[in-house]
C-alpha cells in the first residue's frame, strides 16, 4: 500500500470541508479522484502533499506520517498542480536542476530521464528560455518533466488534461504507464471521465467532502446498475441524485 | 473645464503623494537627511576655497542655470481617451489647457527660484553680485522659463495654418526645439557675462515677446490632440521612471533579466541537496529586479555618502546604518517564493532553506560591506580605521544574520 488515506476530516478553517474520507492507492495502480467542482478533490490533495494538517485521522506513505519524518515523507511524492507553477527567474534548464537539486538525484541518470521527456514534449531547444513566459500548455509539459524525471513513488496528478494538445495526453498516459509499471501508484483528479475511464484502474468518487462510491468501473456499475453504462451517466446520475436532495 | 482640470489635478496630485510616500518611507528618509546634509557640508566647505578668481565657476553656474531650465514642463493631464470624447468641445479645451499652463507655470518657477538661490553663494563670491543683482538674475531665469513654457503652449497646438497664413509659405516649423534651448543659453550667458541688466532686459522682451506671439495665434490654431497625448504619455512616464529609480512604483512591475554575464558566479556555489534552495535564492535574487535594484541603489548612494563624509564616525555610523538597511529590506525575499507550491513539497528540511538564505544574505551584505570599505578608504581614512570598520561590519552582519534574520523568519 503505497498511500493511506483513513478517516481523513479536514479543511481550510475550523468547518471541515472533508467528512471522514478513506482510501488507499496500491503499487502499480492508478486511482482516479472524481468529483464536482468544491467537492473536495483539491483539499485531499493539499492534504496529502502537506500544505494542510488533519484535524482527524491519517494519511501514511509507505508507513511513514508526514509528523513522524517529512523529508521522507516529501521524498516519496512528484506533484503536477492543476495551474503550472514556475520560478519566474529559474530557466527551464534551471527548472530541472533545482528539482535534481531538491530530491537529491543522480545528477547524469535524472539528465538522461530528463532529456528524453524533454524530446518527447518537444521542449529540447528551449533550455534556455524561462517557462514562466511560456504558454499553458507548455507550463504544464515542465510540471510533467519536472515531476516524472524524479523516483517518486506516488504521483499527485491534479486535472492534467485541461490545456495539453492530444499528443501530450497520449504521451503523459503512457509516461503514466511506465512509472506503474516500476511500482509507483498515480493519484490523479480530473473532470475529463471519458479519458479516466479508460485509463484509471479505480475510482474514488468524492461527493459534498464524503467517499460517495469507490471501486474498479465495473465494480461500481455493478452497485449502480441503472445509473448507466459510461462513467459519465454514472457520474451524472449519480450527482443528480444528490442535488435532487 | 474648469472643473474638469481641477478634478483630474487633484487625482494627479493624489497619485504623486502615493508614489512619494512609496520613495519617501521611513528608511529613505534617514538615508537623504545624511545625505543632504552631507552634501550641504560639503558645498559650504568648497564654497570657502572659492574666490572671485575662479571663473570657471561662472560656466558651471551657467551651464546648471541652464539645464535647470529643462525642469517643469506643462501638466496637461490629457487622457487617450480625450481626442475622442473632447473633440467636439475644441474652444473649451483651450479653457482647460489655459489652466494646466497656470498650475505649470507655478510649479515650474518656483523650482526655477530654487535653483538660482542654489547658485546665490557662488554668484556673490565670484562675480561680486549685489542684492540688487541677484533679485535680478532671479526675475531673468523666471522668464526664461516662462517664454520656454510659452513656446511649449504653443507645440500643443497645431499651428502650421495659422503660420502659413502669416508668412505666405509653407514653412510650418517658425519655432524648433533646439532654437528655444539656444535663445536660453543667450539669457543666460547675458547674465553672467554681460550682466544682470541686460540679461534682464533681454529675457524680458523675449518673454513678452512669445506671449504676444500666442496671444496673437490663440483664436487662429486648433489643439494638437495626437501630439498631446503622446507628449503628456512621455511625461508621465518620465515622472514614473524618476520614482521607480526609489521605489518601486506599483505601475512599473519588477521584472526578470537574464543577467547572463553573472553566470559565472553561480559556478562558485554548492550544489547538492543541501544548498536546493541557495540554487533559488541567489538566482532568484540576481535576476529579479526588485531586489537586486534595491541593493544597487542603497550600495551606490551609501558608497558615495560614505566617501563624502570623511572618515570619522559620521562615515562609520552611515556604514552602519545603510548595511542595516540593506540587510533589513532584504528579508522579505525569503517569503518571495512562498506562495509556489514546490517550495512546501520538495524534500527539504524548513532549516535548510533558512541556513541557505542566511548564506546568501552573508554574501551580498559582505559585498556590499567591501564597496563601503573601499569608498571609505578612498576618502583618505588611514588602514586602521579601515580596520576597525572591517571589525564593526563584520559584527553586524553576523549579528544581522545569525541573530536578527534567525528570529525574525523562523
Amino acid at each position: 500500500m503505497v498511500l493511506t488515506i483513513s478517516h481523513l476530516v479536514g479543511g481550510y478553517s475550523q468547518i471541515p470541508v472533508l467528512k471522514d474520507i478513506s482510501f488507499d492507492v496500491q503499487p502499480g495502480e492508478l486511482v482516479g479522484l472524481i468529483g464536482l467542482n468544491g467537492a473536495g478533490k483539491s483539499t485531499t490533495i493539499n492534504h496529502i502533499i502537506g500544505l494542510l494538517t488533519p484535524m482527524k485521522g491519517t494519511i501514511t506513505l509507505n508507513d511513514v506520517t508526514l509528523a513522524q519524518d517529512p523529508q521522507a515523507y516529501k521524498a516519496q511524492i512528484a506533484y503536477i498542480p492543476e495551474t503550472p507553477v514556475l520560478y519566474e527567474e529559474l530557466t527551464l534548464k534551471e527548472h530541472l536542476e533545482m528539482t535534481i537539486l531538491a530530491y537529491g538525484l543522480d545528477h547524469a541518470a535524472a539528465w538522461e530521464r530528463a532529456t528524453e521527456l524533454l524530446k518527447t514534449f518537444r521542449l529540447a531547444n528551449k533550455l534556455d528560455w524561462f517557462p514562466a513566459n511560456f504558454s499553458k500548455g507548455m507550463k504544464q509539459k515542465v510540471m510533467i518533466v519536472c515531476a516524472f524525471m524524479t523516483n517518486a513513488k506516488l504521483f499527485i496528478i491534479d486535472e492534467p488534461f485541461l490545456g495539453l494538445d492530444p499528443l501530450a495526453v497520449h504521451d503523459l498516459l503512457h509516461l503514466i504507464a511506465t512509472v506503474k509499471k516500476r511500482g509507483a501508484a498515480v493519484l490523479m483528479s480530473t473532470h475529463v471521465l471519458d479519458t479516466a475511464e479508460k485509463a484509471c484502474d479505480r475510482f474514488v468518487l468524492l461527493h459534498s467532502g464524503e467517499v460517495k462510491t469507490q471501486g474498479t468501473f465495473t465494480e461500481i456499475k455493478a452497485n449502480y446498475p441503472d445509473a448507466g453504462d459510461s462513467l459519465n451517466d454514472i457520474y451524472l446520475s449519480l450527482t443528480g441524485v444528490t442535488r435532487d436532495e | 473645464m474648469n472643473e474638469l482640470y481641477q478634478r483630474r489635478l487633484q487625482r494627479h496630485l493624489r497619485q504623486m503623494l502615493k508614489y512619494l510616500r512609496l520613495v519617501f518611507n521611513d528608511h529613505f528618509v534617514i538615508a537623504l537627511m545624511f545625505f543632504v546634509g552631507g552634501l550641504g557640508l560639503a558645498y559650504s566647505n568648497w564654497l570657502k576655497t572659492v574666490g572671485p578668481r575662479d571663473t570657471w565657476i561662472l560656466f558651471v553656474i551657467g551651464a546648471f542655470l541652464w539645464l535647470g531650465l529643462r525642469i517643469g514642463r506643462i501638466a496637461t493631464l490629457i487622457e487617450p481617451a480625450d481626442p475622442v470624447f473632447l473633440l467636439p468641445r475644441e474652444r473649451d479645451f483651450q479653457e482647460y489647457l489655459g489652466h494646466a499652463w497656470r498650475y505649470s507655470w507655478w510649479l515650474a518657477q518656483l523650482v526655477q527660484v530654487a535653483l538660482v538661490v542654489l547658485t546665490m553663494p557662488l554668484l556673490v563670491l565670484v562675480d561680486h553680485f549685489s542684492g540688487l543683482d541677484l533679485v535680478m538674475v532671479v526675475l531673468t531665469q523666471v522668464l526664461l522659463k516662462d517664454f520656454q513654457l510659452t513656446v511649449s503652449m504653443i507645440r500643443l497646438y497645431d499651428t502650421t495654418a495659422a503660420t502659413r497664413q502669416l508668412f505666405k509659405s509653407s514653412w510650418s516649423a517658425p519655432w524648433s526645439s533646439w532654437m528655444t534651448w539656444v535663445v536660453s543659453l543667450l539669457g543666460v550667458g547675458l547674465t553672467l557675462f554681460a550682466g544682470p541688466w541686460e540679461g534682464l532686459s533681454g529675457s524680458l522682451v523675449l518673454a513678452i515677446g512669445f506671449r504676444f506671439w500666442f496671444r496673437w495665434l490663440q483664436p487662429r490654431i486648433t489643439v494638437a490632440w495626437r501630439a498631446d497625448v503622446k507628449l503628456e504619455a512621455n511625461r508621465m512616464l518620465g515622472i514614473y521612471r524618476f520614482f521607480n529609480l526609489f521605489t518601486d512604483v506599483p505601475m512599473v512591475q519588477g521584472t526578470v533579466k537574464r543577467r547572463r554575464y553573472l553566470d559565472w558566479v553561480y559556478r562558485w556555489l554548492p550544489a547538492d541537496q543541501r544548498h536546493a534552495f541557495g540554487y533559488l535564492f541567489s538566482r532568484g535574487m540576481a535576476r529579479g529586479t526588485e531586489f537586486s535594484n534595491l541593493v544597487a541603489r542603497l550600495t551606490v548612494i551609501g558608497a558615495v555618502l560614505l566617501y563624502f563624509s570623511g572618515h570619522g564616525w559620521l562615515a562609520m555610523a552611515l556604514d552602519v546604518l545603510f548595511i542595516y538597511l540593506i540587510g533589513f529590506q532584504l528579508l522579505p525575499f525569503y517569503k518571495r517564493y512562498d506562495n509556489i507550491v514546490f517550495t512546501h513539497i520538495y524534500p527539504v528540511a524548513l532549516k535548510r532553506r533558512l541556513a541557505n538564505f542566511q548564506r546568501l544574505l552573508t554574501v551580498v551584505l559582505s559585498v556590499t560591506a567591501i564597496i563601503f570599505l573601499i569608498a571609505f578608504w578612498a576618502s583618505n581614512a588611514s588602514l586602521v580605521e579601515v580596520g576597525i570598520l572591517t571589525l564593526i561590519n563584520a559584527f553586524e552582519i553576523y549579528l544581522l544574520v545569525a541573530l536578527y534574520a534567525k528570529v525574525r523568519l523562523a
